[in-house]
This record gives C-alpha cells, structure tokens and sequence, in this order.
C-alpha cells in the first residue's frame, strides 16, 4: 500500500465535502458525556464552515451526516450560489463568479437548523428503537464516504476549471467490521480520484478504517486529546488547502494500524487466509472461496499448503 | 494586489480605524497570501501571545521564506502585533490585533450579516433581475474602458453612445491614464493602456484607490468610504438597500459609484434604494497573484501561425484586441485579426509590454483551448517577447560631431584627447571628423579652444 500523493497546486482553492458524525450513542452520555454536546460541535462547525468559505471567494463545501439511521446532504454552499449565477451572462473580463449570495448570509442559521433537525430525527428513531430488540449503534461510515465521492463526482464533470476537491471526516464511532469492504472500495475510489481524506476523530479510540483512508489518500489523520476543542484542531489541520500543505508541516501520525476484517465473519484479523485467485480475506480455511467461487485443489488438506498466509504489515 | 499594497501605504492609526468594521477585516483575511490566511486562521482563537519561534515552527523548513513573507505582510498590515520580548527579531512573541480577532470572531460566528432593507412598495414592481444588473454593471464598466480606449484611437473617434461623467474623467485623469493631447484633446497615456490589459480585479481597485484618494484631497473621512466599499463587497448579490440609512458621505459615494457600475440606484416616488452589482463583488474577491483560477468566459483563439479569432461583439474587447493584432475581418459574432510585428511594435511604443500581450490572450483564451498547454501558442509568445527584445537591441545615447578642424595635425591631436579620455566613438580622418560621446564634451571643447589659442 503506497501512502497517497497528492497533486501540488498553485492556488488555494479547494471544495470540501465534510461528513458529519451525528450517531446518537456516541453523542449520549454513553459516549463523549456532558463534556462536548453536539449542539456545541454544531455551533463550532458553523464557525469553521464560516472561516473556510471566507479564505477565498471560490472556496465550495458540502456537508453529508452520517448516522445510525443512514445518511442525508444536508449542505451545499454551491446550491445557494447556483441559481442566480447561472441565469447570467458573463461579466467583463476578468473575474464574474462573485461571492456566493446567500452563503455569506444565513449559513450559520440554515446550518443550524438543518443538523438540529437531522440529529433530532435520529435521536427520536434511536429512542424508538431503543425499547424493542437491539438498536443500530454502528455509523454508516461507509454510506457517508460514498455519498461524498459521489458529490466529487458530479462536480468533477461539471463545468471547468474546478477546484480540488478534499473530503474532512469528523468521525467518532467505532469501525464497524460489516463496513470493511465498502469502505475500503470508497478509499480506493478516493485515491484513484486523488481526494485527500482529512480525518478528525472525536471518539475515545483511534479507527483503523479512517487511518488507512487518511494513508491511503494522503490526508491528514488527527485525533484530538480534547474533542471539546474541535474547532481548533480544526482550524489548525484540515483547514490547510493543498496548496499550503507544500509549506507548512502536519501532524506526523503516530502510526497507521493496517489490520484487515475477514469478509466472512467481518473479524480484524492479524493473521489470516488469502485467496489466491481474488485476494479476499477470511479468518477460516475453507474449500471454497466464498467470494469468487474459486476451488483449492490441494494434496493435502492442511490450511498451511492450500492458502497462503497474510502478512501482517508493518 | 492593489488592495493589499493599499492599506499597507496607511499610517497605523488610520488602518486600526478601519478594522473596526468586520467587512473591512473580512476582505483583508481573504487578500492575504495563502499561508497568512491559516496563521491567521490558527490565531483567531487564541488570546495569548505566541512565540515567534513556535510560529517558525508551523512552516517546513524548506519553506522558511515563504514563512517570512507572510510574517512581513502580516505585520505590515498591523494584523499580527509583536508583544513582549525583546523587539529583536528572535524571541519576539505575537498575537492578532485585537480589534481585527475581535470583528473578526464576530463576522464568522454568523451572528451578524449584512443589512437587509425591506423593498419600498414604490419600487418592488420594478425589482431589477440579476441579468439586469449584470448589463448594467457591464455596460456602465465598459463605456469606462471603451472611452479609455477610444482616446487612444487614431483619430479619436467616438463610438460609444455615451462620454463618463465628469468625475470619471477626472478620476481616469488623477491615475495618470489619461493626458491631454497637444490638441487640447484627451489622450491615453502609457500607464492606460497597460491599464486596458490588467485584470478586473486590478483595474477597479486603480480605479477605487484613486477615488478614496480624491475624497480625502476634499477634506472628507476616506477611511469610511474605505469601508463601506469593503462593505458593498459583502452584500448579497441583486438584494435592495434603502439609501435612508446612509450617511451623507456614504450617499455621495453610493451616487457617484453608479456611473462606474458598481451599484445601481432605483428610484422611484421619492423613495430610492440601490443594489451592490457584481463588480462590487469582485471588490472582496480573492485574487492573488499566484492564482491561475480564472473564470470561464474567454473568446479569444489564438493559432500558431500568429491568427488570432475572437469570439465577441463587445466593441471594448474589439478595442483591446486592436490594440496589439492588425485586424482583418469583423463579423457579426466574431473578429480575426493576425499578431504581425508592426502590430505589436505600436503596442510596444504605447507602452505595452509582451508579457502584458501574452498573458491578456491567456486570460480571455476561449473555453475550447483552455485544456492546451500551453494555452498561447510557445511559437507565439516567444515570437511576441522576440520582437520586444527587439527594439531593446538598439540604445541611444547622445553625442557630439566635430568637424572642420584646420588642420590634419591639430585632428589628430584632438582625437588622441578624445581617446586618453574615453570618449572616441568613431573617426574620419579624411574628412577629418569625429563623434564622441555627450559626457565629455566640455573637456574635448576646452581641449580645442586651448589648441587653437596656442
């Protein structure tokens, strides 16, 4: 796996797509307690959201949540910008695309108003679902990333030039073994589309997901010792445009946990069986790869000779 | 960069007033280079000093002279005020100047907007839509520049529909764009037509300086007026402000920046309001000069056989574009012209630089050329900067001719002085003349007199 390069750019432009932990069990006094409350993360991601389209008029973000519930766009500085400006002819030379009319205005309001409603439904279904059987605890990590590549996607095909897109994760549940394969197809998609993901983990413990995907794409991982500082990690990491990543010096990461989910009881596994026809992981030796349907024909039926071992990597 | 070099020029006391208003401190933020826009970013919330040294820190090694630049326009700026320490460059510590963190912290908590006004009823029937602004803002721009560039016309001749007001005039003329002709007449002057090929961005802001300049020559507050135009860049595009709520001064400015397009004033049953168009936008835009983001919304093809097509009715860009290329046909929708060397020579002599020239064709490069690398033609843009290099081989210098000397000895004896001082240029000893230079001229002719009395 080789760690992402990103492409130098000689403007500080840049879209965002921001996706936002709004997992209710994490949020509850189960997780982060009274110490950070969502309506305190919301109102410093408005500020930040604020600071980041402020550094440059053609600066876009997009903000997606991400919840137990599934996950909604709730954002698009672009949308508000769009109509108007579209119906226009060009000015006179030089630069036309002025300032995005409504998003100076009402982004903190609009903001606001949107997550609480968002968090709110999710809170309501949590309670619901809370009384009868098991309730979902697992953020949909995987849907998140995935609506987001798909943002860069439609942007990347639409009129030229663009700005560079980069994705900012603010993520605090813990990795969910059944997402493994979709999210690692979202990384791999990221860094064929050469989009940094940024990563700022507000949960107790570091995800092995969103650090491979930070590797991978060459973004920056972070994990704050003190959620309830967000914005200042914030404004001190992921608010850096590629352009300034070339002068000024990131965060080392203290080390990226490479280990694999087996694809057929979605356990991390240090060791494990290797298919040799389509590299699927899976903790158990069996005849059959479940995943390409591939027969091992062997002399002996000892797991060591039939399939190869994964190394572990460093 | 117009901006920025502007309020660095202002003394500290007039620039601390001026961060008093958000909008002011908003457009700063968004002029400053890259890397002093996350200095600042990183500063905001923090309301203690920091060490220059952990500042250092923050920039990779390699990048140490960016890291000073930026430090150097901060503190030019006032943004960033050394405090405590020794003044000495190495252990001073640094913070935000207050009243910028302050208005700042305001502006991006989201707590305060800019100012809506409810339409009078007077005049909501008659709400102009953004296209209408946008020709406004457009047609008012370019009788500007067209005016501009007319007054460089051989002949002069008038084409727009409409002469600038008078305080356009004056304004154009106050920049140094404009003279006076020997004719009485108006003429561009060199610093115009370069002025003709800058950006946007670039030319409202000449424009806005010298404005903001001729207000405080009249004794009133320019700083306000600064403001309010940073303002103006903030408001939301085609909304209506009442022109109740203005100050006297900020009236004027509201009134006389109208007929440069920049906003635009609706009157109707003694009530009037104004809409900030999108040339006021471009006020707060954010272009620096490493930027290669440009808009979408080029015409011009240039070939490499030198042809150039431009896609465009607008009779300024047709004004431009004879500026440097000898044009050849003009159809309805579109202009060939051909990049010759006398074309560009009197480009040059007005002033013009090649470098102007190729970088005006890649900013207005059509949409379909915009993906070629590079986009003008290398065969041109070299050629284009060969002819400028051109006219530079030949330099003049003055000198003197001295002739009818009496006598072949007393010729020769002046051009040996002429050369023991260095001034032989060239000689004739048949015809007994020389040439040396200017700068020696006295001695060589007291040198003669000398001669001629012994």
């Amino acid at each position: 796996m080789a760690q992402g390069t990103v492409p130098s750019r000689t403007d500080d432009v840049s879209l965002m797509v921001i996706t936002l932990e709004i997992n209710p069990y994490i949020w509850d006094k189960h997780g982060m307690g009274a110490a950070f409350s969502i309506q305190a993360m919301v109102e410093q991601m408005i500020i930040f959201v604020n600071s980041y389209l402020l550094l440059h008029h053609q600066n876009q973000v997009a903000i997606i949540t991400a919840g137990t519930e599934g996950c909604a766009y709730i954002f698009d500085s672009a949308a508000s910008k769009q109509g108007p400006s579209n119906a226009q002819p060009a000015a006179t030379n030089g630069s036309a695309n002025g300032v995005s009319e409504e998003g100076e205005r009402g982004i903190g309001s609009i903001l606001a108003s949107r997550i609480q409603r968002v968090v709110s439904e999710a809170e309501q279904k949590w309670k619901d679902g809370g009384s009868g059987g098991e309730p979902n605890r697992t953020t949909y990590l995987s849907g998140a990333l995935s609506m987001a590549l798909c943002y860069v996607q439609r942007c990347l095909r639409g009129p030229k030039p663009q700005p560079q897109p980069r994705m900012l994760c603010i993520h605090g549940s813990p990795d969910a073994p059944q997402q493994y394969i979709a999210t690692m197809n979202a990384m791999f998609s990221a860094q064929k589309l050469q989009v940094p993901i940024d990563v700022c983990m507000i949960g107790g413990q570091d995800s092995a997901f969103l650090q491979q995907a930070a590797h991978l794409t060459g973004g920056l991982y972070q994990k704050p010792p003190r959620p309830e500082a967000l914005l200042q990690y914030l404004l001190m990491v992921p608010a850096m445009d590629l352009h300034s990543r070339q002068f000024l010096l990131a965060p080392r990461p203290a080390g990226v946990d490479f280990r694999a989910s087996c694809f057929c009881h979605k356990k991390t596994i240090d060791l494990g069986f290797v298919c040799s026809v389509c590299l699927s992981i899976f903790c158990q030796f069996s005849r059959e790869c479940s995943t390409c349907g591939a027969v091992y024909t062997m002399a002996r039926p000892t797991p060591a000779a039939g399939a190869k071992r994964k190394e572990p990597e460093a | 960069m117009d901006f920025i070099r502007y309020l660095s020029e202002l003394p500290p006391v007039k620039l601390d007033r001026l961060y008093e208003s958000h909008f002011t401190c908003q457009a700063v933020l968004r002029s400053l280079p890259p890397i002093a826009k996350q200095y600042v970013l990183r500063l905001l919330f923090i309301e203690q000093p920091i060490a220059g040294e952990t500042m250092r820190g923050w920039a990779k090694p390699e990048a140490l002279g960016k890291h000073n630049a930026a430090m150097e326009r901060l503190d030019q700026l006032r943004v960033l005020l050394e405090t405590g320490g020794k003044s000495g460059k190495k252990d001073a510590s640094y913070r935000l100047n207050p009243v910028f963190q302050q208005q700042l912290q305001r502006a991006l908590s989201g707590a305060i907007g800019p100012p809506k006004d409810p339409l009078p009823p007077a005049l909501a029937s008659h709400k102009p839509s953004p296209a209408d602004l946008n020709a406004y803002a457009l047609k008012q721009w370019e009788s500007l520049l067209l005016f501009l560039a007319n007054a460089g016309a051989p002949g002069g001749e008038r084409r727009g529909d409409q002469e600038p007001s008078k305080m356009i005039k004056g304004l154009l003329r106050r920049a140094g764009l404009m003279g006076t002709s020997d004719e009485g007449g108006v003429r561009i002057s060199d610093e115009g037509f370069r002025f003709l090929l800058m950006d946007l961005y670039k030319q409202l802001w000449v424009v806005v300086r010298e404005y903001v300049a001729e207000i405080e020559d009249q004794g009133l507050d320019g700083a306000q007026v600064t403001c309010f135009l940073m303002e103006l860049g903030f408001y939301p595009l085609g909304e209506p402000h009442g022109v109740n709520r203005l100050s006297s001064l900020q009236k004027r400015v509201v009134e006389d920046l109208a007929s440069v397009g920049l906003v635009y004033i609706q009157k109707a049953g003694g009530q009037s309001c104004f809409y900030p168009t999108r040339l006021a936008s471009n006020l707060s835009a954010s272009l620096s000069e490493s930027s290669t983001w440009q808009p979408a919304e080029g015409f011009i093809i240039v070939e490499t056989n030198f042809r150039t097509y431009g896609y465009t009715t607008s009779p300024l860009q047709i004004a431009i574009l004879r500026l440097f290329t000898r044009i050849e046909y003009v159809l309805p929708n579109l202009v060939v012209g051909t990049i010759t060397r006398e074309s560009v020579n009197t480009a040059f002599s007005n002033g013009i630089t090649a470098d102007q020239i190729v970088a005006y064709l890649q900013q207005h490069a059509a949409p379909q050329i915009r993906q070629r690398v590079p986009v003008v033609p290398e065969t041109v843009a070299d050629q284009v900067r060969l002819w400028e290099r051109d006219r530079n081989r030949v330099q003049q210098s003055r000198a003197v001719l001295y002739e009818e000397f009496p006598s072949q000895e007393r010729f020769a004896a002046v051009v040996d002085y002429a050369r023991q001082v260095g001034a032989l240029l060239w000689q004739n000893p048949i015809e007994r003349r020389f040439v040396a230079s200017d700068g020696r001229h006295d001695d060589i002719r007291a040198f003669i007199r000398n001669q001629s009395r012994t």
